[in-house]
């Protein structure tokens, strides 16, 4: 598990392929959704935040600095991050 | 939620009587992210309580209270949560133009001090509005434990105002925030910051430009609460309340003229313009940069305990355990924040959860609220207390000192205020409705309601409901009345309204619940029909009107707080304060349905109504006599079913008609409360429609179930 954090992956995946329990950082948003992208800013999930996948199943679990967050794939699909 | 109202010393705060306490006060008003213990902070500082809980956006509204600082009284104002200036929900939009609307004399922006990163975005726009705040640090205790340091004046110096920590449900750091606030005074600090941070050259023209087309003269309507500037950013992102208090102000201007008309279209082209220089949304982009500028005063405040790769990439526990060791926690600490993980894990693992539910609704919902309160409890009160003392002492007096047997009947008679509404009301809904808030104020202080809704998210979008809908449903087990007022936490209109229908229809409320289960218990297999029956209305209904209902499917998002351990002084003060705002929707409705059925009765059009509702009544198979039942039901749910409970006793009813009469009843429209509700919430017409589809939808399904049943030969 650790060896893999070696190599640098540059293309940013979504939260979605993200490999739980490896920090990463939130690289951008999708901006197509309004709705959603406003959500997502006023609740502090913003490029450059810390991120990190806890679970995937039932819904998407997340950590972002200090909180967690639950939302289905929806919206993880609206969350870029890279490692 | 603050469901019910709550006030201090049983007066109403708001809304009904109109009766703001500390009204003409100066103001405190709290503002912040939801979830971050402003409810709780409003309670130390006013010494009354909102409803705390540990799920976030539960005040739906916003609170009034009273506070003595020092030498002076204060009205003081607790808003529903949000996250930023620019609303995203309802709620926010409440918030939002108390903002707007209120002057205050001094705002307090809580924050949840783990999260400064993630909160400070929203203090730099309060101090763009140029608001006069005191910036507080709440659960500094939780911070603690996670070793997260904070350099309180630090922070304080570089943003230019007051800053205070506390951990309000400790009741630590209070004297210290009543101490700044008697010295507040307001300076200049926003006009200082300001110089320190823009939005980059090209878009502050803009922001410059619509700042200046608001104009002097119109200042007084405008930016009543909020400066200029905050105004010209909101409406640069287009927020509809700052657009509609251009176009009010358009409208209710006496000096309107050609130079105001000609700068309000200037502004609306200037909005325009300014959204084609960015590629992605201004809100997007303006967040970002306000976080750019937090991200620079966080390092330089904040010390989190380093979390390395290696760490991370680790079970989750051993992260916890692990940071705690790296800076200052202790080893206890560290063993409660791996064992409470465990116990997370659990509760939202998509297999082991779901016994883990059901685990929790056997004791806590069928083994207390049922067995105990519904049955030992009510059967104490009721027929020892009330039937063998009270009542026939109290119809003894009454009867030899009214001799008038009309208003005999009125108060002690067979459905009379005393013997029938009073006695329901305190010896069978009191302890079924007091033991299910208890047991759902445990649950929601653990932080559980919101594991489940990430639980259940899945399974809820099938109904066109979201995770976020748990709230709401899992509360109409104890109110419906109240369910409905909290379905406006919801996000769409959509969502909203399939919430309604299905809290109206198929979730029976805990004094209805706890009779039917004490009526179908006798009988196990009548028990497990009618949960059948009821589970599959509830999909089926839930399936179909997310078919039919036109709108988007909805979208999932919630903050998960952590899992708490469950503070005694928190479930008895929401406990009580949810019986209190019960019996006060309540009792009056019980004593109305009294008096309407004791009209009823002399006038004879009691005896109409039953005329007429013995059609379906028999219809469904039941004997004419069941329609006094479904009359009541009219009034309320358990009312109904409590008769259901006394035709039963008597012999009345077969198992099969009890079974479906039981079904029937539960399908019924709530309470006429409920019904208020709705409309309320909904509006008249869509509160009509529901109800129109509720009534017959129910005798159908009876007629349904009777069919089956008895051309099946079954007999229970």
């Amino acid at each position: 598990m650790v060896t893999r954090n070696s190599h640098l992956s540059l293309k940013p995946i979504t939260l979605c392929a993200m490999e739980p329990r490896k920090a990463g950082k939130i690289d951008h948003l999708e901006t197509k959704n309004l709705g959603i992208l406003q959500k997502l800013i006023a609740m502090g999930i913003l490029p450059g935040m810390p991120i990190t996948l806890l679970r995937r199943s039932p819904s998407y679990l997340f950590e972002v600095d200090q909180t967690r967050y639950a939302v289905d794939e929806e919206i993880a699909n609206h969350i870029y991050v890279s490692y | 939620m603050k469901l019910p109202v709550i006030c201090p010393e049983k007066e109403c705060c708001c809304g009904k009587k109109g009766y703001v306490p500390g009204k003409g006060l100066p103001k405190i008003i709290l503002i912040g992210n939801p979830n971050v213990g402003k409810s709780s902070l409003f309670n130390a500082l006013s010494g009354s309580y909102t409803l705390v809980s540990n799920y976030p956006g539960t005040s739906v509204e916003i609170a009034h209270g009273k506070a003595r600082i020092g030498e002076r009284e204060y009205e003081i104002i607790d808003t529903p949560g949000m996250y930023s200036l620019l609303p995203v929900s309802e709620e926010e939009r409440v918030s939002q133009l108390l903002l707007f609307e209120e002057k205050a004399s001094v705002y307090l922006h809580v924050v949840d001090a783990r999260n400064l990163r993630r909160m400070l975005s929203f203090t730099l726009q309060l101090l763009e509005a140029e608001l006069p705040f005191i910036l507080v640090l709440n659960m500094m205790d939780e911070a603690e434990e996670r070793g997260i340091e904070i350099n309180i004046s630090e922070l304080s110096r570089s943003l230019g105002i007051p800053v205070v920590g506390t951990a309000s449900s400790e009741g630590k750091g209070i004297e210290e925030l009543k101490a700044t606030i008697s010295e507040f005074t307001p300076g200049n600090n926003a006009q200082k910051f300001r110089h320190k941070f823009d939005y980059g050259s090209e878009i502050e023209l803009y922001i410059e430009a619509v700042e200046g087309l608001l104009g002097p003269a119109k200042e007084a309507r405008i930016s009543a609460g909020i400066s200029r500037r905050a105004i010209s950013l909101l409406m640069l992102q287009e927020d509809r309340t700052a657009l509609e208090y251009l176009h009010r102000a358009e409208k209710t201007l006496e000096y309107w003229d050609e130079i105001h008309e000609k700068s309000s279209e200037e502004i609306r082209k200037l909005v325009k313009a300014a959204s084609k220089i960015s590629e992605v949304p201004l809100s997007y982009q303006f967040t970002i940069k306000r976080q750019e500028h937090v991200n620079g005063i966080v390092e330089q405040v904040m010390e989190t305990p380093e979390r390395s790769e290696n760490e991370s990439s680790g079970k989750i526990g051993k992260i916890r355990a692990e940071e705690g060791t790296g800076k200052n926690g202790s080893k206890i600490q560290n063993s409660n924040l791996g064992f409470s993980e465990k116990i997370d894990s659990i509760l939202i693992h998509p297999v082991l959860g779901i016994p883990a539910l059901f685990l929790i609704l056997y004791f806590g919902l069928y083994l207390f609220v049922g067995v105990f309160a519904a049955g030992t409890v009510v059967d104490f009160l009721e027929n020892t207390v009330f039937g063998g003392y009270i009542n026939p002492f109290v119809t003894a007096k009454f009867v030899s000192l009214v001799p008038y047997p009309a208003l005999q009947d009125l108060f002690v008679g067979e459905y009379g205020i005393f013997t029938q509404a009073v006695t329901y009301a305190i010896a069978l809904i009191l302890p079924i409705v007091g033991a299910f808030f208890l047991v759902f104020s445990i649950i929601e202080d653990t932080g559980y309601l919101s594991r489940l809704g990430l639980l259940l998210d899945g399974m809820f979008k099938k109904i066109g409901l979201s995770g976020r809908a748990v709230i709401p449903m899992v509360l109409g087990f104890g109110c419906s009345t109240m369910a409905t007022m909290v379905t406006r936490t919801l996000e769409t209109k959509r969502e909203r309204l399939i919430a309604n229908i299905l809290l109206a229809l198929a979730i029976p409320c805990s004094a209805q619940l706890g009779i039917i289960l004490s009526v179908l218990s006798r009988n196990p297999e009548s028990l497990l029909i009618w949960t059948v029956v009821i589970i599959l209305e509830f999909v089926l209904i839930g399936f179909l009107a997310s078919r039919v209902l036109p709108g988007e499917a909805p979208t999932f998002i919630l903050e998960m707080p952590p899992l708490r351990k469950p503070k005694l002084s928190n479930i008895l003060a929401k406990t009580y304060s949810r019986m209190h705002w019960y019996f006060l929707e309540v009792l009056p409705l019980f004593v109305l349905a009294s008096v309407l059925i004791w009209i009823g009765r002399l006038t004879g059009l009691f005896a109409l109504a039953l005329k007429v509702i013995e059609y379906p009544t028999v219809w469904i198979g039941l004997p004419p006599d069941a329609a006094d039942v479904f009359l009541f039901g009219f009034f309320r749910r358990d009312f109904g079913a409590a008769g259901l409970y006394g035709m039963h006793d008597s012999g009345l009813l077969t198992g099969v008609q009890l079974l479906v009469a039981a079904i029937t009843l539960t399908l019924f429209m709530p309470c006429i409360a409920q019904f208020m509700m709705t409309i309320k919430e909904r509006g008249f017409k869509t509160a009509l429609a529901i109800s129109g589809f509720i009534f017959p939808f129910a005798f159908l399904t009876g007629f349904i179930v009777n069919t089956l049943l008895t051309s099946l030969g079954v007999s229970l």
